[in-house]
């Protein structure tokens, strides 16, 4: 048992010594009691006192002394704990760092993580593994996730979960396994950092490039003259064979069942379909032509300047791709930890419009991985050093105005002084009767 | 206090007892106890020669004629001996005060000595002094004056300051006499007033009831209040208890010298005591005997 205010032991021992102090000390005058005989009493000045302490006294005194230790107990605010380690560890995993085939990051993490230890799973968001899962969970269990990951997010996370350790271990070190690309960078990750007051433990996976892999896209449903199937045909290909990539699937026909649970496996799966007055979405009320359309972000942005007819409206989702008065002309939707993309672009089929760059720089935003467009270039050394940071491990006192909840045992602690002050007057009464 | 029906077993205990008077008596009335006159009752003691004064009734008329000589026949009369109770009913006898145990003692203790005087055919009156005033019950010898003796001293409730002085020095001399008291009051003037009527002739027994918790008081510290007095008061502890069990020793047997230097019988009988116990102990003729010595 550890107590988070111990003053209040100290503060609650020396009011039970000043009750010691007066029950031995404190002088009462005895009852008066009529005895016939009293001229036989030699005449000494009244100063009778009783200062010897009789059974119901001891009783009361210890009554007096419980409660009062009671509720200093209370106060000091006691925790049951088991046996404390002297660090806990909070291990952050990225999850595009590691999948079945590439387990380093799993490696790692068990290497750092030990029984009552924390294991957080982030990409774009975070999850806590429970202790007794997490063997399990970096052997592979999960699939690597295509969404890209946040540091952001996983420190928040791991900063919220070590008050975890608070009941077991003195100090907290926050284990942070990851790639360290520079697009899990943001804006508010500085911020968050900086709110942590100890060190981190960074462990950079070296080689780890499931999560930017080449992209690998295969067109189903499309015709020889398709248009898409041209200007993918003109993007670069990815060698699958000695490669790593990730495979993008673009469908122009009908999306089937297959289709569906390829995605949820952590695929994008583009349904862009040839004929888009078949495709099912609705239909716009008055068909009319565009002149531009844009998709993407930073370097990997395209804008295709020609003149679109638009009949459909794309379905409800995140848009990824407009047209120039900013009506959605692409959509993406999350589905298991892949995404579905619905793109209402007519390309046409007459023209050379499907050979153009930008066209291709389009497609090529479109049909990226669920994460977007990895940027594989690492952050350099000094952001890692800043993120990692100086000084001691944070002691897990220092996590307690913040996290601490209140015990349980504190309130039954009251309670059982609220008891006990409800015996004393009994007692005094019985005391004063006898 | 006990009623009057509580006394059952303790009469029952004190069946076929005596209470035999401790001199020869004065009195007209024929009963148990040795008179001082010399009459006409048949149990003959001796003869005497006849003086000029003798009542010529008295002759032997026989034996001046067979002898020609003047005698007198002379006999032992027997007597009745008049019996007062006289009570306490001072503050200090309702003590403790859960129990009342000295007042009801001197109650027991009472109807059992007017019990045993009852059945020698002595007349029993009972006299208790109470706060206000003194309730008397004349001597009679009649059926039921030991059931209004017992209704008297429960219709008493023991408070204030009594004094039995005032009542003993209205009583006749030639009757016995029996104080009931703790005698912490006036014990000087009431031990003065007794001697003049054993001078003048009474059979004074004085009956101290003192409590238990007196002889030994509780141990602890208290701070003791007169009843009587109530700005008396001191504090009874531990370093002066052995002072006062030995000053109340002292007075008591100074009190039992008092009176049995003025001729009166002294009596102490514990509150906690068996009372038929006490009754045989104050009646017995042994008693009575080292009284009269």
């Amino acid at each position: 048992m550890t107590f988070l205010a111990p003053w209040a032991l100290w503060a609650a021992g020396a009011v039970s010594a000043v009750v010691i102090a007066l029950h031995i000390l404190a002088s009462k005058n005895p009852k008066v009691t009529a005895l016939p005989t009293t001229r036989f009493i030699p005449d000494v000045p009244l100063r009778a006192t009783a200062r010897a302490l009789r059974l119901s006294d001891v009783l009361l005194m210890v009554l007096r002394v419980a409660v009062v230790m009671l509720v200093g107990v209370a106060f000091a605010r006691p925790e049951l704990t088991r046996a404390r380690r002297a660090v806990g560890r909070v291990v952050m995993v990225d999850r595009g760092s590691y999948d079945r085939e590439n387990s380093r990051a799993g490696d790692s993490a068990r290497s750092y993580l030990s029984s009552g230890d924390v294991l957080i799973e982030f990409d774009s968001a975070a999850h806590t593994v429970a202790v007794d899962k997490a063997s399990t969970a970096l052997s592979g269990g999960r699939s690597s996730s295509a969404l890209r990951g946040s540091l952001s997010v996983a420190l928040a996370a791991g900063m919220r979960a070590a008050s975890q350790l608070r009941g077991d271990a003195d100090s907290v070190e926050l284990v942070l396994i990851s790639p360290f690309a520079n697009e899990e960078w943001d804006a508010a990750t500085r911020a968050i950092r900086a709110a942590w007051p100890g060190r981190l433990r960074l462990v950079r996976i070296a080689g780890m490039d499931s999560g930017f892999a080449p992209v690998s896209i295969d067109v189903r449903g499309a015709t020889l003259d398709d248009p898409v199937r041209a200007t993918v045909g003109l993007l670069a290909r990815a060698d699958t064979l000695t490669t790593k990539v990730r495979f993008v699937r673009l469908d122009r026909g009908a999306p089937n069942a297959a289709d569906t649970s390829w995605a949820k496996l952590g695929a994008a799966y583009v349904r862009w379909p040839a004929s888009l007055d078949s495709s099912g979405w609705r239909a716009r009320a008055r068909t009319d032509t565009i002149g531009a359309v844009f998709a993407g972000e930073g370097a990997g942005s395209a804008t295709v300047v020609a003149t679109f007819a638009r009949r459909v409206d794309a379905p409800a989702g995140r848009v990824i791709a407009r047209w120039a008065d900013g009506s959605a002309a692409a959509t993406q939707r999350a589905l298991g930890d892949g995404c579905v993309r619905d793109v209402a672009i007519p390309l046409p089929r007459a023209g050379d419009l499907a050979l153009r760059e930008s066209t291709r720089r389009l497609v090529t935003a479109l049909t990226a991985p669920c994460g977007g467009i990895a940027n594989a270039a690492l952050a350099p050394d000094s952001a890692l050093v800043s993120l990692r940071g100086a000084g001691p491990l944070v002691a897990t006192r220092a996590l307690d105005a913040r996290t601490a909840s209140p015990s349980r045992l504190a309130t039954w602690l009251l309670v059982a002084a609220l008891a006990l002050l409800l015996i004393e007057p009994l007692l005094r009464r019985q005391r004063v009767a006898a | 206090m006990p009623a009057a029906g509580s006394y059952g077993s303790l009469l029952d205990a004190l069946r076929g007892v005596t209470w035999p008077a401790r001199r020869t008596i004065r009195g007209p009335a024929a009963g148990t106890h040795r008179s001082r006159q010399r009459g006409i009752s048949p149990e003959f003691t001796e003869y005497r020669p006849y003086r000029q004064g003798d009542d010529p009734r008295r002759l032997d008329w026989k034996l001046l004629a067979r002898t020609d000589r003047a005698f007198l026949r002379i006999t032992n009369d027997r007597a009745t001996l008049g019996t007062i109770l006289m009570l306490d009913a001072s503050a200090s006898m309702a003590f403790p005060i859960a129990t009342q145990g000295k007042w009801t003692q001197a109650c027991r203790v009472a109807i059992g000595l007017a019990a045993v005087a009852h059945s020698s055919g002595d007349p029993v009156g009972v006299l208790v002094a109470g706060d206000k005033d003194v309730a008397q019950l004349p001597p009679r010898t009649r059926r039921g004056v030991i059931g209004e003796a017992a209704r008297m001293f429960e219709s008493t409730t023991p408070a204030g300051n009594a004094s039995l002085v005032p009542g003993l020095a209205l009583l006749r001399p030639t009757q016995r006499i029996v104080l009931l008291s703790d005698f912490l009051a006036d014990d000087d003037a009431l031990l003065r007033t007794a001697r003049e009527r054993i001078t003048a002739g009474a059979d004074v027994l004085a009956i101290h009831i003192v409590a238990r918790e007196e002889l030994e008081p509780a141990r602890g510290s208290i701070i003791a209040q007169d009843p009587e007095q109530q700005e008396l008061k001191r504090s009874l502890v531990d370093d002066t208890r052995e002072g006062y069990r030995e000053a109340f020793a002292t007075w008591r047997a100074e009190l039992a010298r008092g009176w049995r230097a003025a001729g009166a019988a002294y009596f102490e009988v514990p509150a906690d005591e068996a009372t038929d116990h006490a009754v045989r102990r104050i009646a017995s003729p042994s008693a009575a005997q080292a009284r009269g010595a």
